[in-house]
């Protein structure tokens, strides 16, 4: 290790630097105290939706919001952006704490699925002769209906002025607000083009693509109440829901509703999403507009 | 007569991309063997989607193994569909695991072909060498690399790729007696846990593809009875590039043995009937480039030759994405014109009021930074104007400025006394100035130290502005300044 030793005159500049350790800075203004009845879910949504307990705008945070409800876990849903996040995706949450001297937990999307069996009561799972099925539909589902989803919103020059960048731009300065566009439309592109190697994106494959997607769902689901045959509603329940629901409660251009279209051509999808919006989401029904 | 354009042949099987064997088996199994030709051309850039496998028929093209079976669906009225016996559960279940097996399958074919660098180095990439022209042959594998590293980077495992990179532990040096275990131990079980912990990764990725497979498949011959599906030719292009090449790292393939042999047992059996026995690369490869005739299962077509038509239209291809008018941007462009033409006026004025505004946005943006840029370079003008008109002014600098003093006065110093060294030396040796230099640097270090003392936090402190938790230093008058100065030449 001897070569590992510091110059003495380098030693001395770096013994005129004193170890200063500074007080905690303040927590930001907007922070909110762990509370300590309910957990906080954070999720993309606007302050007014949170507070009125509204369905969130994305997908993945939908699903789960929609997951914890089935589980009985009642959840304080936080606005937030995925800049906020510790692993950088949302949504995550942080537990309530049962004493006051007790830690809270951050648990990240990853981990949401145990720590919602533990702390609820999960729904009755689907038989495990159907898992396969389960895990081909959701593969389907965070394939080929994401993928068109995605290009609704992101690449979709109307979708993205009138819907998109006003429900995820987090600030108010517009220039933040437009390099935050770019990073999220290139960001979209890169998603899509992982499955595309030619780099070319052709909306007809897509869409053509979701439309057998759903209706495949659809045939899937026939004249049954939830999906594959279950008693009440589940975890795939909730990750269609999270599609269908914001598929049809989005006020798409007209020219650019591909994807809603496919959805209302198949009515016991529309309907499967009406009897969730039910149960978890009273008053917020798409119909009742 | 129907064309398909492939990947070339590798490890015996027709084609070392997977969708590329799955549509050979549809194919094959739908069309009679006079009705179409596969040719190995290993030419992305012939299809309009940048992407093989894909079908010529005349002039149309169509690409992928779903667009393919869509095609020829169409244009046979159902007549080649591998699919019309599946009821309709059956097709919604089709269309599941086809996207189940494209997104896993995928992925372990990423991994064990093209991630993991030792896998990469000694077999693909020499395979793609003998598929390609001359310069795409550099090309063209490094960017399926990292196509195939951007679709894995969320799996977690990373120890693959630095398989190779990283050398094995050096030996231990000799003479450490003291340890108690050998170190030579310690440092494979460090290696193995890593290992250990990818391997059990990547065992978790492949029982997640291959259970439900199991699964589904039970004890029948095929995934929908006795018939096989496009489900089946799926299945089979994406296992079999996982089972049968023979790599350094087979992980996939001892996997596949050991837990899975009820889905090796279904291979071996299913691919003789869709894709043929053992295909020889090397014979058919000239056979495309226009060698002797082979004889196949497959019937083989003859590549249209040139490599500069390859080279010109990839440069022209990628001069044009540069520039903007990239295919992707013509698809675009079509497609907002068909839209236009098909809307009614109410939609467009809504649409056009929306974009007139997203532009407003950006202009404004634009502007604020462009007068925020502005304001901040005024100000530093302002200030260098008006500090150098403080400086014409007197000597009036404030009081931080003058415990800095201290130190440039030392400084001045140190060089004056170097220069004078160097005055004096000039015909030493280089030694010898270097050593007195090392000397004379320690010394006003030491000095430099002895002043610090007035700031708690050192010369750096003081620069950098740290609190002082003592008193400011003292104030000197000009008269005691020179005082000090006196004194630091006496020290010398």
């Amino acid at each position: 290790m001897s070569s590992f030793n510091i110059p003495p005159m380098l030693k001395r500049v770096f013994d005129s630097f004193p170890l200063l350790i500074l007080p905690d800075d303040p927590l930001p203004s907007g922070y909110l105290q762990p509370s300590k009845d309910k957990p906080l879910l954070y999720v993309f949504t606007t302050p007014a939706d949170a507070a009125a307990g509204k369905p969130s705008f994305n997908p993945s945070c939908l699903k789960w919001q929609t997951y914890l409800k089935l589980c009985g876990i009642d959840c304080r849903i936080v606005p937030s952006s995925n800049h906020a996040s510790p692993s950088g995706a949302l949504p995550f949450l942080i537990s309530a704490a049962a004493a006051p001297s007790s830690a809270t937990k951050t648990i990240s999307v990853g981990a949401l699925r145990k720590w919602a069996a533990e702390n609820g009561s999960a729904p009755n799972e689907i038989p495990e002769k159907e898992q396969p099925r389960v895990q081909a539909f959701l593969a389907m589902l965070n394939s080929q209906i994401r993928d068109a989803w995605l290009h609704s919103l992101y690449l979709s020059p109307t979708n993205f002025v009138t819907i998109t960048s006003p429900q995820y731009r987090s600030t108010t300065v517009s220039a933040v607000n437009l390099i935050l566009s770019h990073q999220m439309q290139a960001a979209a592109t890169k998603e899509l083009l992982k499955a595309r190697p030619g780099g070319i994106i052709n909306p007809d494959d897509i869409y053509a693509d979701a439309e057998s997607a759903v209706s495949a769902l659809s045939a899937v689901l026939g004249e049954d109440e939830w999906f594959f045959g279950a008693e009440e509603p589940g975890y795939f329940d909730a990750a269609v829901f999270g599609y269908t629901h914001l598929v049809l409660a989005t006020e798409w251009d007209e020219g650019e509703a591909g994807l809603m279209r496919a959805v209302k051509g198949h009515a016991n999808l529309v309907a499967h999403e009406e009897r969730i919006c039910r149960t978890c989401f009273p008053g917020t029904s798409v119909r009742e507009k | 007569m129907l064309e398909l354009h492939i990947w070339g042949p590798a490890f015996g099987l027709p084609s070392i991309d997977a969708q590329c064997i799955a549509i050979i088996a549809y194919l094959n199994l739908t069309l009679s063997k006079d009705q179409w030709t596969v040719v190995a051309s290993s030419n992305p850039l012939l299809s309009p989607n940048r992407e093989l496998p894909a079908l010529r028929d005349d002039r149309t093209w169509a690409t992928g193994f779903r667009g393919i079976v869509e095609y020829l669906r169409k244009k046979t009225d159902g007549q080649a569909d591998l699919d019309s016996f599946l009821s309709p559960v059956e097709k919604a279940e089709c269309i599941a695991f086809s996207a189940f097996i494209e997104t896993h399958g995928q992925s372990l074919i990423d991994l064990s072909l093209y991630v993991s660098r030792k896998n990469f180095d000694s077999c693909t990439r020499s395979i793609y060498a003998t598929l390609l022209p001359f310069p795409m042959q550099y090309y063209m594998p490094v960017r399926l690399r990292s196509q195939a590293k951007d679709r894995t980077a969320g799996l977690g495992v990373t120890t693959l790729d630095i398989d190779a990179v990283e050398p094995t532990p050096k030996a231990p040096e000799a003479g450490t007696p003291h340890t108690t275990a050998p170190p030579e131990q310690k440092s494979t079980s460090i290696l193995s846990s890593t290992e250990v912990a990818a391997t059990f990764k990547l065992m978790d990725l492949v029982a997640d593809f291959l259970e439900p497979l199991k699964a589904r498949l039970g004890d029948e011959k095929h995934f929908f009875g006795d018939y096989p599906s496009s489900l089946d030719c799926l299945a089979v292009g994406y296992l079999a590039l996982c089972f049968y090449p023979e790599l350094p790292q087979a992980w996939l393939q001892n996997e596949m043995k050991k837990s899975f042999p009820r889905i090796c047992g279904y291979l071996n059996d299913l691919k003789p009937q869709l894709i043929g026995e053992f295909v020889d690369a090397k014979s058919i490869l000239t056979y495309t480039h226009g060698g002797e005739r082979v004889t196949s299962m497959l019937p083989w077509g003859v590549a249209e030759k040139g490599d500069l038509p390859w080279m010109s239209m990839f440069l022209v291809e990628k001069a044009l994405d540069v520039m903007g008018l990239g295919r992707n941007n013509e698809l675009r462009k079509q497609k907002i014109k068909e839209k236009e033409d098909a809307m009614d006026p109410m939609d467009l004025e809504r649409r056009r009021k929306a974009q007139a505004a997203a532009r407003r946005q950006r202009i404004k943006s634009v502007l604020t930074v462009a007068g925020g840029v502005a304001a901040f370079v005024g100000y530093c003008v302002w200030v260098l104007q008006t500090g150098s008109q403080h400086q014409a002014a007197g000597e009036d600098v404030g009081e931080s400025a003058r415990v800095v003093r201290e130190y440039i006065i030392v400084d001045d110093d140190g060089e004056e006394e170097e220069e004078e060294e160097e005055e004096e030396d000039e015909e030493e040796e280089d030694e010898e100035t270097r050593k007195a230099r090392e000397a004379e640097e320690l010394e006003i270090i030491e000095r430099m130290e002895g002043e610090n003392e007035k700031n708690a936090f050192g010369l750096a402190g003081a620069i950098l502005g740290l609190n002082n938790p003592r008193p400011p230093p003292q104030e000197f008058s000009p008269g005691e300044e020179e005082e000090i100065a006196e004194d630091i030449q006496e020290e010398e």
